[in-house]
């Protein structure tokens, strides 16, 4: 099995030192705590290491992982939500739910469809251009600049229905 | 009262800075031991999946395991430093832990390398060698080995390009052999390693500032990220090593004399991960406004100690779980010297805990059974500072200073000054009790190349010369 270069050991670690804090507070407002987020952004970075050396751009590779592993987080979470609710109904338990305002957002973000949400958090969370967000996700750009408005009509709307 | 409208909400949001949130220590090599496996295990099926149309052309691998010894040349064992990383100031362990039993970890062949053994690994130690650390472990059959590290060789015509070096003795230091070292410098900016501790014949750590790991006795040694943090201190029994890792101002040799902050980490022996430890809020980052030290000691194989900045002693079960205020000390340490052992208040953990304060070349003498209450025992007025303190079963305590040692043989209360066979520069900068009469010292001049031994309970000690002559 090939082993990483000496070279590539320390530009490995470089970039660990340069990314991993950001993309780990990054995760860190998508998810519920700092074990999750470190747990994610642990992954990420295990399946870059995975292929390292094939690619051009690991900090766009890495984020999509993170992306990735959020949405699979919110889709479990969501069932333990569920779960929780149904377990609390029976029981005859009302919930009492006061989310702070980034889980307010967050559980906007969480409800929009897959295609806005990837280019939403992509662009407008993680800080990566349209072009870079279009390469990313294999979309024309005016494709991603539809998705980043329609994504935020909708959470605008989201927002509108949820004070009244 | 204005109320703000959903965009704005949105955009506010968003434009939040994220906050770094920074990895514990020993991520990236968790993560790469992670990628590694994953890697390993892709390849074994990427191999079974071309056995079938190959069928046996190849091979599997041969994993070698076990303290085996296999180095090539008469320097094995020194593996360099920075050619200009000075000496750091040297101290050590002379704790002697339970055995442990081994790891299953695939072992690195790609150099020749020798491990600690309970016996010899057959080589020399390199010349040269200026021991910066020491300690001792059990071998689990009543037996001790123990390890220095420092540097040795000639910086640019070592081994490597790191002249850092490991030397083991099975006979109490009257000869010594080679053992492989981790493959970095001494201390430098915050990586390099200039201290060593080992819990059993497998199983052991070179630190200050870097972190360096072996779970084979001395081969391979793994690289474990601090975060940045340098760690001034670190002992271990049985399975588990707590460290403290601090956040530094200076760098190099001196990394230790100017650390303010602290925080307490704990791991097992073989694992690559460094966890918080579970210690009371406020001490979770210990911190102090001028340049201070932490020191951690282990008493009975089964209680922990922290001397913290500030003079609280915390306590936890060496097992795990979560650590309490024990009490107060009648001193707190002040700036640690070059090694991490601070300057000012020394603790040690025989049969019970044992305080010096020093002040002005005197130091008091307090004794402990839980951290809680301390009890005057003597005085010993020295001449130099005292910079280590150890304490063994039978009320044998021994100081050491930047002159020479001092022995007690009731728990503190009368104090000698012991004989040195031979002068050591600077006094000693670390004492350690092995059994009620052996004993090791560590030289503040790691020029002198020998660690100091005594086999009377601290009255007289005799050189002992890493490298042969």
């Amino acid at each position: 099995m090939a082993r990483l270069r000496a070279s590539d050991h320390q530009a490995v670690e470089d970039f660990f030192n340069a990314c991993y804090p950001r993309l780990a507070g990054w995760v860190r407002r998508l998810v519920d705590d700092d074990d999750t987020a470190h747990e994610i952004a642990s992954e990420a970075f295990t399946r870059l290491l995975a292929r390292w050396s094939g690619l051009e751009n690991p900090q766009s590779y890495v984020y999509m992982i993170a992306t990735n592993l959020v949405r699979d987080h919110w889709r479990k979470s969501g069932r333990e939500r569920t779960a929780v609710r149904v377990m609390s109904a029976a029981g005859g338990a009302e919930l009492t739910y006061q989310p702070a305002q980034d889980v307010d957002v967050r559980a906007l973000i969480e409800a929009l469809p897959e295609r806005l949400r990837s280019a939403f958090l992509l662009h407008y969370y993680a800080g990566f251009g349209v072009k870079e967000v279009a390469a990313m996700l294999g979309r024309p750009e005016g494709t991603i600049k539809a998705d980043l408005f329609h994504a935020r009509a909708r959470l605008k709307a989201a927002m509108g229905d949820a004070r009244e | 009262m204005p109320v703000s409208s959903p965009r704005d909400e949105i955009d506010s949001w968003l434009e939040r800075e994220v906050t770094p949130l920074m990895p514990p220590p020993g991520k990236l090599d968790q993560i790469r031991h992670r990628a590694r496996r994953r890697k390993t295990t892709q390849a074994m099926l990427a191999v079974a999946g071309c056995a079938v149309v190959i069928g046996a052309a190849a091979s599997v691998p041969t994993l070698t395991a076990g303290l085996s010894s296999h180095p090539t040349s008469a320097t094995t064992g020194q593996v360099s430093a920075a050619p200009t990383s000075p000496p750091a100031s040297p101290s050590g362990s002379a704790s002697v832990p339970s055995s442990t039993s081994s790891s299953a970890e695939p072992i690195q062949t790609t150099q020749s390398h020798s491990t600690l053994s309970a016996t010899t690994s057959g080589y020399q130690p390199p010349k040269n060698f200026q021991p910066t650390s020491v300690t001792f472990a059990g071998t689990g059959t009543g037996a001790v080995v123990g390890a220095v590290i420092g540097q040795a060789g000639t910086p640019g015509h070592c081994a490597t390009r790191f002249c850092t070096s490991l030397a083991g003795t099975s006979d109490y230091g009257k000869s010594w052999y080679g053992v492989s070292a981790p493959l970095t410098g001494g201390p430098a900016a915050n990586d390099g390693v200039s201290q060593l501790r080992f819990v059993d014949l497998k199983h052991g750590w070179a630190f200050g500032p870097g972190l360096w790991e072996t779970s084979r006795g001395g081969w391979p040694w793994h690289r474990e990220s601090t975060g940045g943090l340098s760690v001034t201190a670190l002992e271990g029994v049985g399975s588990r090593a707590f460290a403290v890792f601090a956040s530094c101002a200076a760098s190099g040799a001196g990394y230790a004399t100017s650390c303010t902050s602290f925080s307490l980490y704990t791991s097992t022996a073989g694992s690559t991960t460094w966890t918080p430890v579970d210690v009371p809020a406020p001490f979770q980052h210990m911190t102090s406004p001028a340049p201070s030290a932490a020191t951690l000691v282990i008493s009975g194989g089964t209680t922990a100690y922290l001397l913290t900045p500030s003079g609280a002693v915390l306590s936890g079960p060496v097992s795990g779980g979560a650590w309490t205020v024990a009490g107060q000390a009648m001193c707190k340490p002040g700036a640690a010297q070059a090694g991490g052992q601070p300057a000012g208040a020394q603790l040690a953990a025989g049969p019970s805990l044992v305080l010096a304060c020093d002040n002005a070349g005197t130091s008091t003498i307090y004794t402990s059974s839980d951290g809680a209450s301390w009890k005057l025992a003597g005085s010993v007025t020295a001449t130099g500072a005292a910079t280590s303190l150890a304490s063994s079963v039978g009320g044998t305590v021994v100081l050491s200073t930047t002159t020479g040692i001092y022995y007690s043989g009731d728990m503190g209360a009368t104090w000698n000054a012991a004989t040195i066979s031979k002068p050591a520069p600077h006094g000693f900068s670390y004492v350690g009790m092995t059994t009620r009469t052996q004993g090791v010292a560590v030289p503040s001049e790691a020029k002198l190349g020998e660690v100091f031994v005594t086999a009377d309970g601290g009255k007289t000690w005799t050189p002992s010369p890493i490298a042969a002559s």
